[in-house]
């Protein structure tokens, strides 16, 4: 199999190292930016901190602080709007998926027209933006390392996704203090979306060993770290190694992609409006244990990575098993509810099945299955 | 009400009768397929008595809808053994919805050995006609010979030589629209052969003095959306490189690429590509007062075909297409166009598949029994098809048994039917439909270039796979697939368009079920056949020797075809 690893952003990393924004942003020639974020933040005193560290270093900085949850494409319009109309050339995006996926998003729009749904999909030639610095405050989405941005379609009441170089960011700077503040409860979420990264790019059809090396060690940290974060938030090395975990798999799924574990978790999200880590989480034991058919060695890699010793000749049956069971117990210890005591009926769950193999993720998918076995992994996942 | 025109060669009786209720609404290859699983035993010898040929216009027939007048023709195939539809432009499908037939069925076996021809007269009258003075001729010939007897107004469906001696590879050829000549072949699976066995050398039309009134539910409406369709055609034909140049325009996208087949898929890249390729070609036309552009059936828009001429300025072929150039071009390491041109030629005249054909010639050069390279022996061996020699009887039977009787290792066919001009490792969803299209090593039956993340990647090409062979068996039921792919953005309004006709419902769910339930039963027809999952898979080779121009193999895992059809 011939395979490739494409995309790479330029990182600077550790603690403090948000305080480098001024200088990087000043050596890509950026004289005036826009900060995206959204209103919680602020209160964090970080944004502050952070347009001063720009305006210590000579740029200018306006705000655009409307960032919303699962970016609606009518927000991001506003927001490029704005941008163009204060003439910016750079775009610094701080907090979660949503205030970075916000800042790609404009960055398509800088230089290509309106509306942002004509460009879903994989678009080889949009016209350039500018530079984007992309500063995460929690460790899951790795949207800052990869090349795509979620977006809600307001009109079509679904979210897809534009795969573009632009949307790439020209530089991530991983802070993991920013994250220090987060509860238990979103630390675990965002933790399992950066897991679901690691086990669905490792398990794909566009995996390669770059990016399986890169999950692997993902895979490896949160195994380790999630838990000890999860009990006390103040551990510093455990806020560190998710961090770099999750930037880890982002890594690894801008090249490999992800598959049905997304796929179940956008209609999760979308019909139960259950937070996108929670969603990814829910069926991925069962997603594990179906891929393991073909993805035999891989499904293997996870258990290992679990710290879990696989008998030489157990066959893909027995690693299915192994896996589920693994990821189950992991997802559990960390308080993530099933779909059962989310309060949703066994026969709404079931229902979505069909509306999952609609999502484009199923394209990448090991091998092809029905919307009736996708159901029987929802009821095995349900009270599981 | 569609009538359905039943010719029984047993007791040579014809009679016109209401097409079943059940078929009214189906059209093309969903119409076959049906009548098919319902009709023909599975099991049954193709060139026997049970085997039944049809002929079935699609569900549009009679519409203004650009190319909505395709001819399907079906029947269980003697190359393959399993169920097949092969689809064809030309002007026969127009003539038969003018008469309001949507389907002939031919059954049973001939008591004698005498020819005929299935005439229907511009009454809607059907005779079969004694036909022995055309035997042995064959197609262009014999088309000139019903002209002078019958005059130009009508379209023939005839076969020649090949079809007559029962070749696996032979194809039924129809007129072309306009120009009459029998450039449009059926070619794939050896339905010309079917056509032989039942001793019914041609098909002749007659323009009717009457149109047949379709019975629309909502005229209205059905003008309205087809309109619309017909303008989005147009106007995305003009950047078609099919309509602007013609099918050969693909090799220059498949040469560079490594998709072109080189020397019986070699995978290797061919230098001299451009010598068969799209400016030569238009160069040729121009100096030499041939033509592209032209429509092959009535209101089409998108215009693939041409008319090729040779270094004299005189006709030589029309209808010459991507496939055939580069079969007997690259993939037999020859690059000299007018040569090709010749071949093309003699296959549609003798009525040969030009697919089938050129595989078993680069099996002779594979063989070493000729060299690669040499068209003059290339034109030899189908001078010995047209004539009926032993090893041209052998050729007749196509690729595989000709690999098989020479020696060859590298016999590139799925159930028993040679590839089409892609290499199935440089765009492996194309693969994967050669692997597990119910028709065998075909082409048009969902063609993934392009549409996954990479051709030699395994990526989403299971799924691009899946995708067309649903959209292909809706399309080829209803139209073109060439206009299909100027209209992508437009195929929900396909659904509306048959609840205008029809009625029913107008979701285009009834659209993809005609696709998935197509798929369905070409399967289950083939599986009755006595096929396995082992047909659903390459030959070895293309999994185990590596592409040169990319280093790849065929490495799509067992699971992603075993599941293809999971629904
Ligand atoms: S697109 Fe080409 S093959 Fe199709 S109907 Fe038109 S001329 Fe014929
Ligand atoms: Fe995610």
């Amino acid at each position: 199999m011939i395979t490739s690893y494409e995309q790479f952003v330029p990182i600077v990393m550790g603690c403090g190292s948000m305080l480098r924004t001024g200088l990087k942003v000043r050596e890509l020639g950026c004289k005036k930016v826009l900060v995206t974020h959204g209103k919680n933040l602020k209160k964090t005193g970080y944004v502050d901190i952070l347009v001063e560290n720009l305006e210590s270093a000579g740029i200018k900085a306006v705000c655009f602080d409307g960032v919303q949850p699962d970016p609606p494409d009518t927000m991001v319009e506003e927001a490029a709007e704005f941008a163009r109309k204060e003439k910016i050339d750079g775009i610094v995006a701080i907090g979660g998926g949503s205030s970075m996926d916000t800042a790609k998003a404009i960055n398509v729009l800088i230089n290509n027209e309106p509306p942002i749904i004509q460009y879903l999909g994989v678009q080889k030639n949009l016209n350039p933006g500018v530079p984007l610095i992309c500063i995460p405050t929690t460790s899951g989405t790795g949207s800052e390392v990869t090349t795509m941005t979620v977006i809600t379609c307001t009109s079509l009441n679904k979210k897809d996704s534009v795969l573009s170089p632009v949307c790439l960011p020209t530089l991530a700077i991983l802070d993991p203090e920013l994250t220090l503040g987060l509860s238990p409860r979103m630390t675990a979420i965002t933790a399992l979306d950066a897991l679901a990264h690691a086990v669905e790019s490792l398990t794909g059809g566009q995996a390669n060993p770059l990016s399986d090396a890169l999950a692997r060690e993902a895979i490896r940290l949160i195994a380790k770290w999630l838990p000890v974060a999860y009990n006390d938030g103040s551990n510093i090395k455990a806020r560190e190694n998710l961090m770099y975990a999750s930037t880890f798999a982002g890594m690894a799924f801008t090249n490999a992609l992800v598959h049905i574990g997304h796929s179940i978790a956008h209609v999760l999200g979308a019909q139960f409006d259950i937070p996108h880590g929670m969603a990814c989480a829910i069926a991925m034991p069962e997603v594990i244990e179906y891929a393991a058919k073909t993805e035999t060695e891989k499904v293997k890699m996870i258990c290992e990575c679990f710290g879990i010793e696989i008998d030489e000749n157990a066959d893909y049956e027995i690693i299915g098993a192994t896996a589920k069971k693994t990821l189950r117990t992991f997802i559990k210890s960390v308080g993530i509810p099933n779909l059962k005591e989310l309060g949703i009926s066994l026969e709404d769950t079931l229902n979505i099945a069909p509306l999952v193999t609609q999502d484009s993720g199923f394209a990448i998918a090991p091998y092809r299955i029905t919307a009736s076995k996708v159901a029987e992994m929802l009821k095995s996942a349900y009270d599981a | 009400m569609w009538s359905k025109l039943v010719v029984n060669m047993d007791n040579l009786s014809i009679s016109r009768v209401a097409l079943e209720e059940e078929f009214q609404d189906l059209g093309g290859r969903s119409l076959i397929a049906q009548y098919l699983i319902k009709n023909v035993p599975p099991t049954c010898d193709p060139l026997g008595e049970e085997n039944v040929l049809l002929f079935a216009t699609g569900i549009f027939a009679g519409t203004r809808f650009a190319t909505a007048n395709r001819l399907s023709v079906g029947g269980k195939s003697p190359l393959t053994g399993g169920i097949k539809e092969s689809n064809v432009g030309g002007y026969a499908a127009t003539l038969l919805a003018e008469h309001g037939i949507k389907l002939i069925t031919i059954s049973g076996l001939p008591k004698d050995d005498n020819l005929r021809i299935l005439y229907i007269d511009k009454n809607g009258n059907a005779n079969l006609l004694d036909a022995n003075e055309y035997k042995g001729i064959n197609n262009y010939e014999f088309v000139e010979k019903i002209h002078e007897r019958f005059g130009k107004d009508l379209a023939t469906i005839s076969i020649g030589s090949a079809g007559e001696r029962l070749y696996k590879c032979s194809s039924i050829q129809v007129s072309e629209y306009n120009s009459g000549h029998p450039s449009r072949a059926a070619g794939r699976g050896g339905l010309g052969a079917v056509m032989g066995s039942k001793g019914i050398k041609g098909i002749v039309i007659e323009k009717p003095e009457e149109k047949y009134e379709i019975p629309y539910k909502d005229k209205e409406k059905f003008e309205e959306i087809c309109l619309k369709l017909n303008r989005m055609i147009a106007e995305s034909a003009k950047k078609d490189p099919f309509h602007n140049i013609g099918t050969i325009s693909t090799i220059e996208v498949t040469a560079p690429n490594g998709i072109l087949p080189v020397a019986n898929f070699s995978g290797k890249l061919f230098k001299d590509y451009k010598k068969v390729g799209a400016n030569k070609f238009m160069e040729n036309l121009k100096t030499r007062g041939g033509r592209n552009k032209i429509p092959c059936q009535p209101g089409c828009i998108v215009q693939c075909s041409n008319c090729y001429n040779d270094e004299n300025g005189n006709y030589l072929t029309s209808g010459f297409e991507y496939e055939t150039i580069a079969m007997f071009g690259p993939n037999c390491l020859i690059s000299d166009l007018d040569a090709i041109a010749k071949m093309d030629r003699i296959c549609d005249d003798i009525g040969v598949d030009t697919i089938e054909t050129a595989n078993a010639i680069a099996m002779c050069m594979e063989a070493g029994k000729i060299n690669w390279s040499d068209a003059d022996a290339v034109l030899n061996l189908l001078n010995e098809m047209a004539e009926g020699t032993e090893f041209g009887r052998l050729l007749g039977q196509g690729c595989e048994a000709v690999g098989k009787s020479l020696g060859v290792e590298r016999i590139p066919v799925v159930k028993h039917q040679a590839m089409a001009a892609y290499d199935p490792r440089n765009t492996k969803g194309t693969g994967i439909t050669y692997a597990t299209s119910p028709m065998g090593a075909d082409h048009t039956a969902g063609l993934t270039m392009g549409r996954a993340f990479d051709d030699s990647g395994r990526t989403a090409q299971a799924y691009a796979s899946n995708k067309l062979q649903v959209a292909i068996a809706f399309a080829d039921s209803m139209m073109c697939i060439m206009t299909f792919a100027n209209m992508v953005p437009g195929v929900p309004l396909l659904a509306e368009m048959m609840a205008a006709l029809y009625g029913g419902s107008s979701d285009f769910s009834r659209v993809a079920s005609i696709g998935v339930k197509t798929l369905l039963t070409e399967r289950e027809f083939n599986r009755r056949a006595g096929m396995t999952d082992a047909d659903d898979r390459l030959p070895d080779f293309f999994y185990k020797e590596r592409s040169f121009a990319t280093g790849s193999k065929f490495d799509i895992h067992d699971m992603e075809l075993r599941t293809i059809f999971d629904f």
